[in-house]
């Protein structure tokens, strides 16, 4: 037995290790560790044109150490080094302490909003930032460089290429001079981006762009997008991969006419397809976004920053903080092979497909205050092929194997998107194309699919460009070739607003046409669109654009005065539908009524054959007001007993007139100035600053600085139209906290001036007006050209988000300015005072109003609804009577006592400028009361122009004027109004300068010199005025208001009798010498009645360009 | 997990190996053919009792696939391919090698009654698939993405099999030289040394493959003929019947050609089920001694 045993062991001992060495073990792979890394960054390297409201994004896939990455930076050469450092091209570093850390710590956010705009910066990122780094050692120089948007012209320097398709236009020179991201594809759109604005009537394609076969020569069929600095050219057919194009531009002109050097670009598309003759590429992707609203587990949490995905908030001041929401369309996309494109793998989706989010609904101001204006449902449009390419993660060595986590595979893309709205009116504030935009996201496979995230702060105009609109948009994408794809155009095309409107009169020649679509339109069709004079059968040469869902038609040439015409549309315009185009349709209520004509009359500008010849005025001025200004400098206590410079006050007033309060300026704002007349644009000419500081040379307004006891000039760039006058300062010219100065000539020493069109003789302008403007002093009746130089000190501030436009008193009578409702001249009920005399006194016997009871109102007022504050109207002279009821402390001319029914406690303040209002002339039929001869003696009085100018507030302690928007409940049916409400106390100056005493007893009713002075001047006025805040199909936003509260006004006259009597006649100097007295008294008190005083105010549409008329016409913005 | 399993592979073999090698130290009989051990053997088992009859086994193996289930899919897998049910066949070719039965008559009712066993080295099994799973490439589109890669085509992977089977045998008219007889017993499926083989599969690296090891059953039919007076020739028949084997490939990577910016893909667990049933046909001499 233990012999067997031993035996056993010894066989088994032998076949053990025969055993193990039968079991291979496989060679199983084990991936290598990819280690924590920067994974995702936005900006990407080489973006430009980011609007300030962007945002910056780091995300590591470990988490940051913010006090490290808040560190100092240390200069190193021409490089910064540190954990994270943001210089700019000057080498000034940028304070990123109000960076956020977020995100599990992941993600670093920094927001753009301090920077500078057109400026390029550079950002250094350490691997010190965050935990165990390994991907950001080995970087020579910036990791990142950027460009922020340039939004305005820049003075003196021609435009240039910025960027072609996001790369740098060196690499498609001839010789190039620098290497592309990613590769041209023949499906490829090209997308130009320059330096500053151009005027948008010098890109005409073939002429100043062409795209051509380098070959043979021949133009490509494009489509084309411009405006502001921004040309998309979409070829209807896709270019042929490896032949070569030649990009050629020329002649294009920014607004200061400076021209672009001609150049040529040579662009090489790459075949993105199997076969150049096919449709698309070879791989068919259906995309949707998702999770959406509706989906399970919506929303989900973005991999970039932590916050919801297809969920994000529109945010602005004006509006509040929106949450919108993703809806779960479904686009069609097609990919180059990726075996082929290894490094960038190419992916199209066709124009006409569309995104969709939940609109504001409704809009309300500040996010408190309700209007009845919805939106629906917001659209985006891909209005040209959207490019996409796929990479693998650029902050990995190339062939670094993708990882969701540590090195997610990375998508750009680029398009060009027209937002439009479901609800008309809505449709018609925030309808836009948002031009060459560049989403930078990652891809990652999820749950099977590939799942593309996306961001991209998105700038939207809202308030017909009042205001902007940020949006962090982080389009969450899911790809699945399952998805069901719709292919059903629901919507047919229709006419919702146009401007002018239908039948409008009185319409500005050299205004642009707009007309606001349900929808985006395609470009094919535009060309039935034709403007026609009712008189003629040829066509007005016209340029027709698209944005957004607005049809912008610009005459090449002023239109004719006093002419109708209309805008015939055609029967060729269809929506921008990828498969089943809808065509326009006409129904009755659309903004054609049906008729698919837009008819209206230009002004005729025609005066009265005896109405005076007046200079222009600045109506309206911001920064300032629009008179030359003494006792400037003056210093006075504000309410909160700080000593303030005041602004002075204007030259031909009282020298007990209020003193502006100083100026101020909103950086963010362009200089802006209106006129009450049509100007000759070459008039408007910028100078350089006199040594003094007290004119220009050389230019009708100049802006300057005091630097070390020298004005220093600043350059301006000029967006011109006939009544208003935008001058933009150089970039970053303008520094928050400084003083700066707007100086305009007022001519009195022959220099250049802004002077009156053609059609008015030319005549510069008056800066004085209160001394006169058609009869310059008691023996002339010349018109008042010139006066002191508009000198407005003013101080920079910071933009705060405010909505700002200037507001046009419309529709307005006096259209030719000359202070007289002449024969050819609307009755603009809207924008009127009717008179009527409540008493006499003194030598006065009697009065009437009965040959001109209306005062005719033209006014251009800067206005700008600031940050919401909680619901206060004490500052205009309310008291709080408890639960939202308001009332005035004194009653009104009427004896009634002003109140107002507030609902909520929330207001939106309204900024509203000094500035003046002018009207036109009233007359008055008053008698001579003279002793013995009873009411014998005829005194018809006209007041000539007048001029109403806003005051401050003399309350105490004193204010700034301001108005408010609120939600109101209507008095007569205690329910709440829909339409917000304006609501302000007018304070103000009445002046009749060129008042007249005339008597009937002289032949022609000639003015009697000397014979009489009045007190029109300085006269105080005020009243409460209120009314609706609406919103047009047009795009227009009206304050319609009227006075609530009756107002009064006493005119006291000193005639001269000794004067009189002379012309009287000997005899009854005879019969009545020695018995009256040299000088004699009398009044006359004028009211206007609740409601009788109406103005009525609107901004331009987003698309009413300033100009037109063959040179300065671009997009204003 | 993996090393615990395949020691205990090793400690099966190993015991089974000693059961050999006991057989193999025993002495030796003086009864019987008068062959070397066979005096021992007698001794250990007795007169007429073990007998075994060596020769060849044609091994018929009968694959019926259950299931093809992919399991844990990675991320980037799923896109191109579904998790569950796949469709395929898996089988493997028939085999001929060495063998011998060995039995053991009990000591019950006419002396019919033995036990059984077969015993051979052990054999390299192929594992190869057919139909869609070999002709048509499992992962022919990544999200509409051509992925390049080719079908698996036939060749999976080889495993080593060690199945010990006993069997109760009956045979009948023990007074005749020609003897039928019937048998039913057990099998367990041993596997090791098993690799996954295919190209496609390996390109990357090498993917594990665990074969579950499982008791079967065995039915058998045969006959002995008398050769002399102790020398059989035998003719035996198996039915051997595994059900529900459970084989599983882990840490696969395959490269995806259409796909390059992906170094390699991960794709996940592949489970194949399947009724392990083979046909064993044996002949072969030998005495009893």
């Amino acid at each position: 037995m233990r012999t067997i045993t031993r035996q056993r062991l010894a066989v088994l001992c032998l076949l053990y290790p025969l055993l193990n060495a039968c079991e291979d073990e496989p060679d199983v792979f084990i991936p290598p560790k990819p280690g924590d890394a920067l994974i995702y960054a936005y900006p990407s390297d080489g973006m430009v044109d980011l609007p300030l409201g962007s945002k910056l994004l780091l995300t590591f896939s470990s988490a940051i150490d913010e006090a490290a990455a808040k560190a100092d930076c240390q200069p190193d050469g021409d490089n910064f080094t540190g954990p994270l450092c943001l210089a700019d091209s000057e080498g000034n570093l940028v304070d990123l302490s109000s960076a956020q850390v977020s995100n599990r710590n992941h993600t670093l956010t920094f927001s753009m909003q301090g920077l500078r705009a057109g400026e390029e910066y550079r950002l250094w990122v350490s691997p010190d930032i965050a935990a165990g780094i390994v991907n950001l050692d080995d970087h020579d120089g910036p990791l990142i460089t950027f460009r922020t948007r340039q939004y305005n012209p820049m003075p003196n320097q021609a435009p240039e290429v910025l960027a072609i398709n996001q790369e740098k236009p060196g690499t498609y020179l001839p010789e190039p001079t620098a290497k592309a991201r990613f590769p041209f594809m023949d499906f490829s759109p090209v997308r130009i981006t320059f330096t500053e604005p151009l005027v948008e009537t010098t890109v005409r394609y073939g002429d100043t762009v062409k795209l051509q076969h380098q070959e043979s020569g021949e133009l490509v069929d494009v489509r084309i997008l411009n405006e502001r600095h921004y040309i998309t050219l979409d070829p209807k057919e896709d270019l042929i991969g490896g032949d070569s194009y030649t990009l050629t531009l020329e002649g294009l002109e920014d607004f200061d006419e400076d021209v672009l050097e001609t150049v040529t670009y040579t662009l090489t598309p790459t075949l993105s397809k199997d076969d150049v003759v096919d449709l698309n590429p070879p791989i068919k992707q259906l995309m949707k976004a998702q999770p959406a609203l509706g989906d399970p587990g919506y929303p989900q949490r973005s991999r970039l920053h932590g916050l919801p995905l297809n969920q994000f908030n529109l945010v602005t001041e004006a509006l509040g903080v929106t949450q919108v929401d993703s809806m779960p369309l479904v686009l069609e996309g097609w990919m180059g092979r990726p075996d082929v494109h290894v490094d960038a793998v190419p992916v199209v989706a066709r124009a006409g497909q569309q995104l969709r989010i939940t609109g504001i609904d409704p809009i309300k101001l500040g996010g408190e205050v309700r209007t009845p204006m919805f939106t629906g449902d917001i659209i985006g449009t891909f209005v040209t092929d959207v490019t996409g390419y796929l990479t693998t993660n650029p902050y990995r060595p190339k062939g670094f194997q993708p990882d969701d986590d540590y090195a997610p595979m990375y998508v750009h893309m680029n398009f060009d998107l027209a937002m439009h709205a479901e609800e008309p009116r809505g449709n018609a504030s925030v309808n836009q194309n948002l031009m060459h935009i560049q989403a930078v996201g990652v891809v990652d496979v999820k749950d099977g699919a590939l799942t593309f995230e996306v961001f991209r702060t998105l700038e939207l105009d809202v308030l017909s460009s009042a205001a902007k609109v940020s949006a962090d948009f982080a389009l969450g994408v899911r790809a699945d070739v399952d998805f069901e794809f719709e292919q059903i155009n629901r919507d047919p095309l229709q006419v919702t607003g146009s401007f002018p409107e239908n039948l409008q009169t009185q319409v500005e020649p050299s205004n642009n046409i707009i007309v606001v679509f349900n929808e985006p339109v395609h470009d094919e069709g535009m060309e039935s669109v034709q403007l026609f004079r009712q008189d003629s059968s040829e066509a007005v040469p016209v340029q027709v654009r698209s944005s957004g869902s607005s049809l912008v038609v610009t005459p090449r040439n002023e239109l004719a005065a006093g002419q109708r015409y209309y805008l015939d549309l055609g029967d060729k315009l269809k929506d921008q539908d990828l498969f089943a185009p809808s065509q326009l349709q006409f129904v009755a209520g659309d903004a054609t009524d049906g008729t698919g004509r837009i008819v209206f009359d230009t002004a005729s500008y025609a005066a009265n054959h005896d109405a005076p010849v007046l200079p222009p005025v600045v109506l309206g001025a911001y920064p300032g007001i629009g008179c030359a200004l003494q006792d400037r400098g003056v210093e006075r206590q504000d309410a909160a007993g700080n000593t303030l410079k005041m602004a002075g006050r204007c030259v031909g007033g009282l020298e007990t007139d209020s003193l502006y309060y100083p100026f101020s300026y909103d950086v963010s704002r362009p200089i802006e100035i209106s006129f009450n007349m049509p100007m000759e644009l070459a008039s408007m000419t910028f100078g350089t600053v006199a040594a003094d500081g007290e004119s220009c040379e050389g230019g009708a307004m100049c802006l300057a600085e005091e630097v070390d006891g020298q004005w220093q000039n600043i350059p301006l760039s000029a967006r011109r139209n006939s009544l208003r006058l935008r001058a933009l300062p150089a970039p970053n010219t303008i520094v928050p906290g400084n003083a700066y100065r707007l100086v305009i000539n007022g001519g009195d020493n022959g220099e250049a001036v802004f002077r009156s069109h053609d059609r008015f003789d030319n005549l510069g302008i008056n800066t004085d007006p209160l001394n006169g403007m058609g009869t310059c002093g008691p023996l002339s009746n010349e018109p008042c050209e010139g006066g002191p130089a508009i000198l407005i000190d003013f101080l920079a501030t910071a933009d705060e988000g405010a909505a700002y436009a200037t507001v046009l008193t419309r529709e307005y009578t006096d259209v030719n300015g000359n202070g007289v409702w002449d024969e050819d001249e609307f009755e603009a009920v809207n924008n009127h005072a009717r008179g009527h005399v409540k008493s006499t006194g003194g030598l006065i016997g009697g009065a009437n109003l009965d040959e001109g009871d209306q005062i005719f109102t033209h006014a251009a007022l800067p206005m700008a609804f600031l940050p919401k504050v909680p619901l206060d109207l004490g500052h205009i002279g309310l008291v709080d009577e408890g639960n939202g009821r308001w009332c005035a402390t004194q009653e009104d001319a009427d004896g009634d006592i002003y109140c107002i029914q507030t609902v909520g406690d929330t207001s939106i303040p309204v900024e509203i400028n000094a500035q003046h209002v002018m009207g036109t002339s009233l007359t008055a039929n008053a008698t001579l009361a003279i002793p013995v001869l009873g009411d014998l003696i005829p005194l018809p009085l006209k007041t000539g122009a007048l001029v109403l100018r806003f005051r401050p507030y003399d309350d105490k302690p004193p204010q700034p004027l301001r108005g408010f928007v609120v939600n109101e409940i209507d008095p007569d049916t205690g329910e709440e109004i829909d339409d917000p409400i304006f609501i302000t106390r007018l304070d103000a100056w009445l002046d009749a300068p060129d008042l007249r005493l005339l008597s009937a007893l002289i032949p022609g009713g000639q003015a009697i010199p000397n014979v009489a002075d009045a007190n029109v001047r300085s006269l105080p006025v005020s009243a409460y005025l209120t009314g609706p805040v609406k919103f047009l199909r047009n795009g227009q936003i009206t304050l319609e208001s009227r006075n609530a509260s009756a107002i009064a006004a006493q005119l006291n006259l000193t005639i001269d009798l000794g004067a009189l009597i002379p012309v009287l006649g000997d005899l009854l100097d005879l019969i009545l010498g020695g018995v009256l007295p040299e000088e004699g008294l009398g009044s006359l008190e004028l009211g206007i009645a609740k409601d009788d005083f109406r103005i009525r105010v609107v901004n331009n549409p987003a698309h009413a360009r300033l100009t037109t008329a063959g040179q300065e016409n671009a997009g204003e913005r | 997990m993996k090393t615990t399993k395949q020691n205990r592979k090793r400690v099966w073999l190993a015991a089974l190996m000693l059961m050999l090698a006991a057989d193999a130290t025993a002495g030796q009989d003086h009864y019987g053919p008068d062959y070397p051990g066979v005096t021992l053997t007698q001794k250990l088992f007795g007169e007429d009792r073990l007998y075994f009859r060596f020769g060849a086994i044609h091994m018929s193996p009968d694959v019926k696939t259950r299931s093809i289930t992919l399991s844990n899919l990675s991320e980037i897998a799923e896109v191109a391919v579904e998790p569950g049910e796949q469709e395929g066949e898996a089988f493997s070719d028939p085999l001929t090698l060495p063998a011998a039965i060995i039995g053991y008559k009990l000591r019950w009712g006419d002396g019919g009654w033995s036990i059984e066993t077969m015993a051979a080295l052990p054999p390299t099994l192929e594992l190869k698939a057919k139909g869609k799973l070999a002709d048509e490439p499992l992962v022919t589109e990544a999200n509409g993405i051509p992925t390049g890669v080719p079908a698996l085509g036939e060749k999976v992977g080889e495993t080593k099999v060690a199945p010990p089977m006993v069997t109760l045998v009956k045979r009948f008219r023990m007074d005749h030289d020609l003897r039928p007889y019937v048998g039913l017993g057990a099998v367990y499926l041993f596997t090791y040394d098993s690799h996954v083989t295919n190209p496609i599969l390996t390109e990357i690296g090498e993917p594990e493959l665990e074969i579950q090891d499982k008791f079967g059953w065995v039915g058998q039919v045969g006959v002995d003929w008398r050769l002399s007076d102790y020398w059989w020739l035998a003719a035996d028949v198996k039915y051997v019947s595994v059900k529900e084997v459970k084989a599983k490939v882990d840490r696969t990577f395959i490269r995806a050609p259409g796909l390059p910016q992906y170094q390699y893909a991960e794709v996940g667990d592949a489970e194949f089920v399947a009724d392990m049933n083979v046909y064993a046909f044996h002949l072969g001499v030998g005495f009893t001694f």
